[in-house]
Formats: structure tokens, sequence, C-alpha cells
């Protein structure tokens, strides 16, 4: 008793002091592990007000057109992107609750794609190493304004997906031991008990304080129309040796077997009921909800002249769109399920966006946060 | 009753320093641990086929 009493005397709240100048205007991280210079420039981006946030995976590139490049280069707007292939909403969610203090009215647009929606098991631990970052957890964790609910939800991929990890840090364990709804181990529970009786943890919580910059907004000169016609020919000029109107580089490179056929691609029908993917939307756009965040999304096709079956994704989008306009958040539904609904160029090759695609997408971004262009 | 108190005291302090050293982790109080940079066992990589 003695003990106890002399340590929860001694204990005390630490707060680690992140801070930084925000440098990176534009362009992306494809992830957090640069450490605390990309930690204060996603930060601030999401407190700097007016400054665009995007949150993709694998179509994300170092075309021109991606809003990104596109509107701080003709526009001077502050966009930044977040993500590669694998960032999905369980790894958007969790740096959003990373940014919990500042993300209110924060304008942000997730880019959705139907893919990671089929084999339904959500995010992978190495996307979640890459992007769930030490002080984020540690910050989350802390947080007492961050709803149990979302400490759960984390705590409970944790425990799922633990031995899949090289170790078990000390984040971890704590997610586990006290917001984990799964089964604990004997130990844990005693360990949880002491912590909460004794109120024993140590706590270290990182605050970030990113000294903003200012956007220098220009004036549009240009016709979005105009170029996006024009990229859509270019496009089609570069399509000529297959009926996928995808880039002929690609389609050599990916789509053409050694002995001269095509390989072919059949959709598996994803499930809706006890999709980790979908649970993860959902607890997602609770979350932007909750926050009153200025959220859009836009969901990415598939290219229907390989695919011939997107059909069965159906179902799956009407329920993806029915969430989004229940929540009143702005969509993009780029998802077609025939040949003849699809705009050709959208998409460079079988599922990621082309140049056209990019100013359709820039076009919708500007009607909801700039009706500029 | 000399006997009963000399094993009663001998669990307790036994019970309690097994609390204090493996579940409390007291040290962890007097020298701050770093956080163990975690990785996954698991690489995917990324294929669109």
């Amino acid at each position: 008793m003695v003990y106890f009493l002399f340590f929860q005397q001694k204990r005390e709240v630490k707060t680690n002091i992140i801070h930084g100048q925000q440098n990176q205007i534009k362009f992306r991280y494809s992830n957090f592990t640069k450490g605390k210079e990309a930690e204060i420039d996603y930060i601030a981006s999401i407190k700097n007000k007016g400054q665009l946030t995007l949150f993709g995976s694998s179509e994300f590139s170092d075309s021109p057109f991606v809003p990104y490049n596109f509107f701080p280069d003709s526009t001077g707007r502050f966009v930044l992107g977040v993500g590669h292939a694998h960032h999905q909403h369980f790894s958007v969610l969790i740096e959003l609750l990373a940014s919990n203090d500042v993300n209110e009215n924060s304008e942000i647009c997730v880019f959705l794609s139907p893919g990671w929606f089929e084999n339904g098991e959500g995010t992978n631990t190495e996307a979640f190493i890459e992007f769930a970052r030490p002080n984020f957890l540690k910050k989350i964790l802390n947080d007492p304004k961050i709803d149990v609910a979302y400490k759960k939800y984390i705590a409970d991929y944790i425990y799922q997906n633990r031995s899949q990890f090289t170790g078990i840090s000390q984040t971890f364990s704590q997610f586990i031991n006290h917001f984990s709804s799964k089964k604990k181990t004997f130990l844990g529970g005693i360990d949880a008990f002491m912590h909460e009786t004794f109120n024993l943890d140590t706590v270290v919580i990182p605050n970030y304080q990113p000294e903003l910059k200012t956007a220098r907004h220009k004036k549009w000169k240009g016709n979005t129309e105009e170029i996006a016609q024009q990229l859509q020919q270019e496009f089609l000029q570069k399509c000529k040796n297959n009926p996928f109107y995808v880039d002929d580089a690609y389609f050599n490179k990916y789509l053409l077997k050694k002995d001269g056929s095509i390989k072919t691609v059949t959709l598996k029908t994803p499930k809706i009921e006890g999709n980790k993917e979908f649970e993860d939307l959902k607890m997602l756009v609770q979350y932007i909800n909750e926050r009153k965040m200025k959220a859009s999304f836009v969901i990415i096709p598939y290219n229907p002249y390989y695919y011939t079956n997107t059909e069965i994704f159906n179902p799956l989008i009407n329920e993806i769109t029915t969430l989004l306009n229940q929540n009143e958040i702005p969509t993009l539904n780029l998802f077609v399920d025939d040949t003849s609904k699809y705009e050709k160029g959208i998409l460079s090759d079988v599922m990621h966006l082309g140049d056209y695609g990019w100013m359709r997408v820039n076009q919708f971004l500007d009607s909801i946060y700039y009706q500029q262009l | 009753m000399k006997r009963f108190l000399k094993n009663l005291l001998i669990y307790t302090l036994l019970v309690t320093g097994y609390l204090f050293i493996y579940v409390v982790d007291i040290e962890s109080y007097f020298f701050q641990k770093n956080e163990e940079e975690i990785k996954s066992k698991v690489d995917f990589v990324y294929q669109q086929f």
C-alpha cells in the first residue's frame, strides 16, 4: 500500500511536444515511416483549415493532374495526399483519430477502392504498422475525448492480429488490456486491474504543435473541360493494341502472357455481412460525422472492358453509397457495371485513375470545396 | 502458529514480489522504456493480379 501511495504521488502525465514547421503543402506521403517530419506535415494539413487532405491508395501517382499536384500548381491551394497500396479505411480512421484535437471541420477526401472489400479481411498488419504509428496510437490511447468505442475497435484489431506482429509494444499491450473486448490472458487481466485500480500508468501524450503555412491563392485561367477532353483524346491514342482501353505499355507488361494469350481475371462476389472492410468504413463514416468534417468520397471503378463481371459488386456499391448518402457525404461514384456506362480514359489501366479520370475528380473536388475552376 | 505466520509472511512476500516484478513491471517506473518498434511478420507485396 505504501508503495502504491508512493508511486501514485510520483505519477505524472508527461507531454511529448512535437514541434515543427509545416513544410510539405503538396504531393504526398506514402506512409508515416519518415517519423516526425511526416507526422507534423499530416497534422498541419488537417489543422490548416482550407487545406484539403486526400487519403488514397495505389491510384496515387506523380501525374500533374492528381489533385495534390493540380490544385497547388494551378490555384495555389494546399493539398496533401497520404497513402499507397493497402492504405484502407482502418488506417484512415486511426490517422484521423490521432488528429482528434484539430480535425473538426477539416476538409478531407477518401478514395475508396472496391477491391479492398473483395476478401473481406480488412487492413493487413504491414499497412497497419506503416500508418498506425506509435505516436498516433499513444495519442489515441491517452486522449480522454476520444470515445471508448474507437479504442475498443483498435484494441480488438491488435488482439486478433497479435500473432502477426514481431512483438507487443507497451502501447499495444495497454490497448489490449484496457480496451479489448476479446479474451484477455489471466496476467493481462490482473495487469489491467492493477493499473486501473491504482492509477499506475505512465502517461506520455504526444502533442503536435505545427507552425502552419498560409496559402496564397492564384486565379485559375484554364478551362478544365477542354483539358479533360484533350487528355481523354491523348489517352485513347495510346490504346492501340488492346480492346480494354488500357495503356499499350501496361497491356504488354501486365495483361499479355508470354504465349500471346491474355490474362483473364474473374472478380469474386464480395460479402457484405461480416465484411471487415465494410465495418471499418462504417466506423470511419461515424467518426467523420461526429467530428463534423467536410468530407467527400471518390469510388474508384473497375475497368468493365477487362473485368467482365463487375455487376457482382452492385449490392456492395449500393450499400456504400446508401451509407454515404445517409450521412450526407458528397460522393463521386465512378463505379460502373457495364461497358456502355464507362467513360474511356477514366482509368489508365484496369483499376487506377488516368489523367482524364483525375480531371473529373478535380472538377468534383472543386465543386465541393472551392467553386473556382 | 509460529510456523503458520512464517509461511504466511514468506508466501505473501513471494506473491507481492511476483506482482510487482512481473505484472506491474515496477522497473518501468524508474527506467522509462522506449517504445519498441514493432514490425509485421507478414509482408504484403502489392500485386494487381
